[in-house]
């Protein structure tokens, strides 16, 4: 039983030096600002949970500033833009159309599951992801339904700015990014990194069809803007900013455990 | 706007519910009803999805904006809770109106809103949800006097509210008489609005409900600062090792392999399978009612400048960080926020408003033989609702009589969503 199981885990080792190294060269300049210690097994014992992530005020921002900014233009154009839009799209598209795009553009989000998932060398994540793909895009008729969901195989999120945290890097300050919202520095580049997997593998072949872009990325915003469940001051607080920047601090930390 | 609850939810579940999330036991027994028998559990709980009352999904919904009903300038760091606003939902004929009124700082977007206005909807109402007075939409917009928490100044400014709105309507909108009701707070205010009513005569209710009300607002208050005091450790210092603490709970419950999802049930479902500590689902509550202080008491002093947490001599920009303030406004008990706060507003001008009276007004006692003879205004309440003492319910239920619905369980609020529940508000509102 444990014979075939070692070269897997030693490939895995490797893997996750190689991963760690590269992180490490790339990220090297993060290292300067002390990341903000999220609270987990790891967490030293000296560190007192005051100085963790679980105190809302002593969470990392240095860019509070420019993040609140951010913050407001971002629910701004929620407002005038965003969610009109959303509305016009509630209102021309009914219910099954709707779950079936969430469902097309979730199936086009797997490839960076997968990926992120082998990465991090978990290779359960990245069984059900690829099979999940592999159903939903055949018997799930290019993904817009979900099959695999229905016979038990469940969605996983992976990302790079969790594959990053696993192999160590910390999430670096807090910052709001214009439209995507809450984010770190860590999960910044993640993203960055995410969205230039998906333009390099294409799996729609904009590249071949231009005029796709247009009507594809509009979609794409509704559709996301459609499912997250957030709306800019619905909490009422004058301290949203600082609640929300709590809850996802903590809520990627324990994403990046999982 | 369907999808808000969610978004809140989960920001309160982060900030403090997975703490309760610790052990393991289930709900014991599986007697029909409403089956957390626990009330504070219940509070934060409310009803599981299966057992929530059906009502039509997609309504009309319209998020209507008022002009300001005060001339004040807004401060930079209240500018988010711009504009007024209420929510609205109509039928195509002629119908009455209910206004609904909301709970202790919530919104015209809360959840509860669209539930209640869906319920009413489907037994032949138009529904026009209003910000409370703690809000802080409702301090900013509508309150000429932003210090809420004296009732006859409430009231008065919810009752020009509702005109405002009443004037506001679309034309096509045909109303041909009016209800009213509440939840929480917003269920005493509407008792209280319904005796000024009765006075002034202006909407003449046809049918008032009152929803799990505070009878002793201060009271009730002062039990919630009392919950905070006994469960969580260290007091408001406590709060990054209670985060602390639920985060560790979340984490067991991912480890353990148990894919819960962060959707409406995840509360319910996380209790039954995991067993919460009562003193943390106490916290919980305790934390809940301190957020929505925090935020009035913030803004109150903002729009008063009353130097009570920020100081007279800053001036807090749009982007500024608000971090010193945030302890300050937390700190605030409600008892604080009276001595602090409220009292001195009233008394700014040399007055002598005393704390006794102030209590005195809030409190449904005070319209007892309103409430007493008026047979179209009815009670819900929960026997084991955490802002009521064995005093209080006994008062509802001498006062009601048999227009008080009184369940054993169900904590604040968390049945309200229950079938049975709505099925009994229906049965009260239809013709």
């Amino acid at each position: 039983m444990n014979g075939p199981a070692r070269p897997i885990r030693r490939f895995a080792a490797q893997q996750r030096l190689l991963w760690a190294t590269l992180v490490c060269l790339t990220l090297g300049a993060c290292a300067s600002t002390p990341p903000p210690r999220t609270i987990d097994a790891d967490t030293p014992d000296r560190v007192p949970v005051v100085e963790t992530t679980a105190n809302p005020l002593a969470i990392s921002d240095p860019f509070e500033g420019f993040n609140r900014r951010v913050y407001r233009f971002n629910a701004l154009a929620d407002r005038y833009v965003l969610m009109p839009a959303v509305q016009v799209y509630r209102t021309i598209t009914p219910g099954f159309a709707r779950t079936g795009v969430q469902n097309f553009f979730s199936n086009l989000g797997e490839i960076n599951t997968f990926a992120n998932s082998v990465l991090q060398a978990k290779p359960e994540s990245s069984a059900v992801t690829l099979s999940r793909f592999v159903i939903n895009s055949t018997v799930g008729l290019g993904g817009l339904f979900d099959p695999a969901g229905a016979i038990g195989l469940e969605q996983r999120d992976e990302d790079l700015g969790q594959t990053l945290g696993y192999y160590g890097v910390g999430a670096g300050p807090y910052l709001v990014l214009p439209f995507f919202g809450p984010s770190s520095l860590r999960d910044s580049i993640g993203l960055a990194g995410d969205q230039g997997l998906f333009y390099a593998i294409d799996p729609l072949q904009l590249d071949e069809h231009p005029w796709a872009r247009l009507p594809y990325w509009t979609l794409y915003v509704i559709n996301t803007r459609d499912t997250v469940n957030f709306r800019y001051y619905q909490t009422g607080s004058p301290f949203e900013y600082t609640l929300v920047r709590l809850v996802y601090m903590n809520y990627r930390a324990l994403q990046v455990e999982q | 706007m369907m999808r808000m609850r969610a978004g809140l939810l989960f920001l309160w579940l982060v900030l403090c519910a997975p703490a309760a999330l610790a052990q393991a036991q289930a709900e014991g027994g599986a007697a029909a009803g409403y089956p957390i028998t626990d009330g504070l559990a219940a509070t934060v709980v409310g009803t599981p999805a299966d057992l929530k009352a059906e009502l039509p999904a997609d309504l009309d919904f319209a998020v209507r904006t008022l002009e300001p009903l005060v001339e004040r300038e807004t401060p930079a760091s209240l500018r988010y809770a711009r504009p007024l606003q209420y929510l609205l939902v109509t039928q195509d004929e002629p119908a009455p109106l209910a206004f609904v009124i909301a709970g202790t700082g919530a919104s015209a977007l809360s959840s509860k809103c669209v539930l209640l206005s869906r319920a009413l909807h489907e037994v032949g109402y138009s529904v026009a949800c209003l910000p409370s007075p703690t809000s802080v939409p409702f301090m900013l917009g509508a309150a000429e006097h932003p210090v809420p928490g004296r009732m006859s100044a409430d009231v008065e400014e919810l009752y020009r509210l509702m005109g405002a709105v009443r004037d506001d309507l679309p034309e096509t909108t045909e109303v041909t008489g009016y209800a009213l009701t509440g939840w929480s707070l917003g269920a005493t205010e509407a008792a209280f609005v319904a005796a000024h009513d009765a006075k002034v005569g202006t909407f003449d209710f046809s049918r008032v409900l009152l929803l799990n009300p505070a009878v002793s607002v201060w009271d009730s208050v002062r039990r919630m600062d009392a919950l905070l005091e006994r469960n969580l450790d260290g007091g408001i210092d406590g709060i990054p090792a209670f985060v602390a603490r639920g985060l560790g709970g979340l984490r067991r419950i991912y480890s353990s392999g148990d894919s819960l999802r962060f959707n409406e049930d995840f509360l319910y479902r996380a209790y039954t399978s995991q067993s919460p500590d009562r003193a943390d689902i106490a916290a919980i509550v305790g934390l809940a009612f301190r957020l929505a202080l925090a935020n009035m008491s913030f803004a109150a002093d903002v729009l008063t400048q009353s130097d009570v947490i920020v100081p007279r001599n800053v001036e807090l920009g749009p982007y500024d960080s608000m971090d010193p303030y945030i302890k300050r406004s937390f700190r605030m008990s409600f008892t604080d926020y009276i001595d602090e706060l409220l009292l001195p507003y009233w008394n700014r001008d040399g007055r002598d408003l005393s704390r006794r009276r102030l209590i005195a007004e809030a409190d449904l006692r005070h319209i007892e033989d309103f409430l007493a003879r008026h047979e179209d205004i009815a009670v819900f309440a929960n026997a084991d609702d955490p802002i009521l003492g064995d005093g209080d319910v006994s008062f509802l239920r001498s006062t009601f009589g048999s227009r008080a619905r009184i369940r054993p369980h169900g904590g604040h609020l968390g049945n309200l969503g229950y079938r049975d529940t709505i099925a009994a508000l229906q049965d009260f509102f239809s013709p």
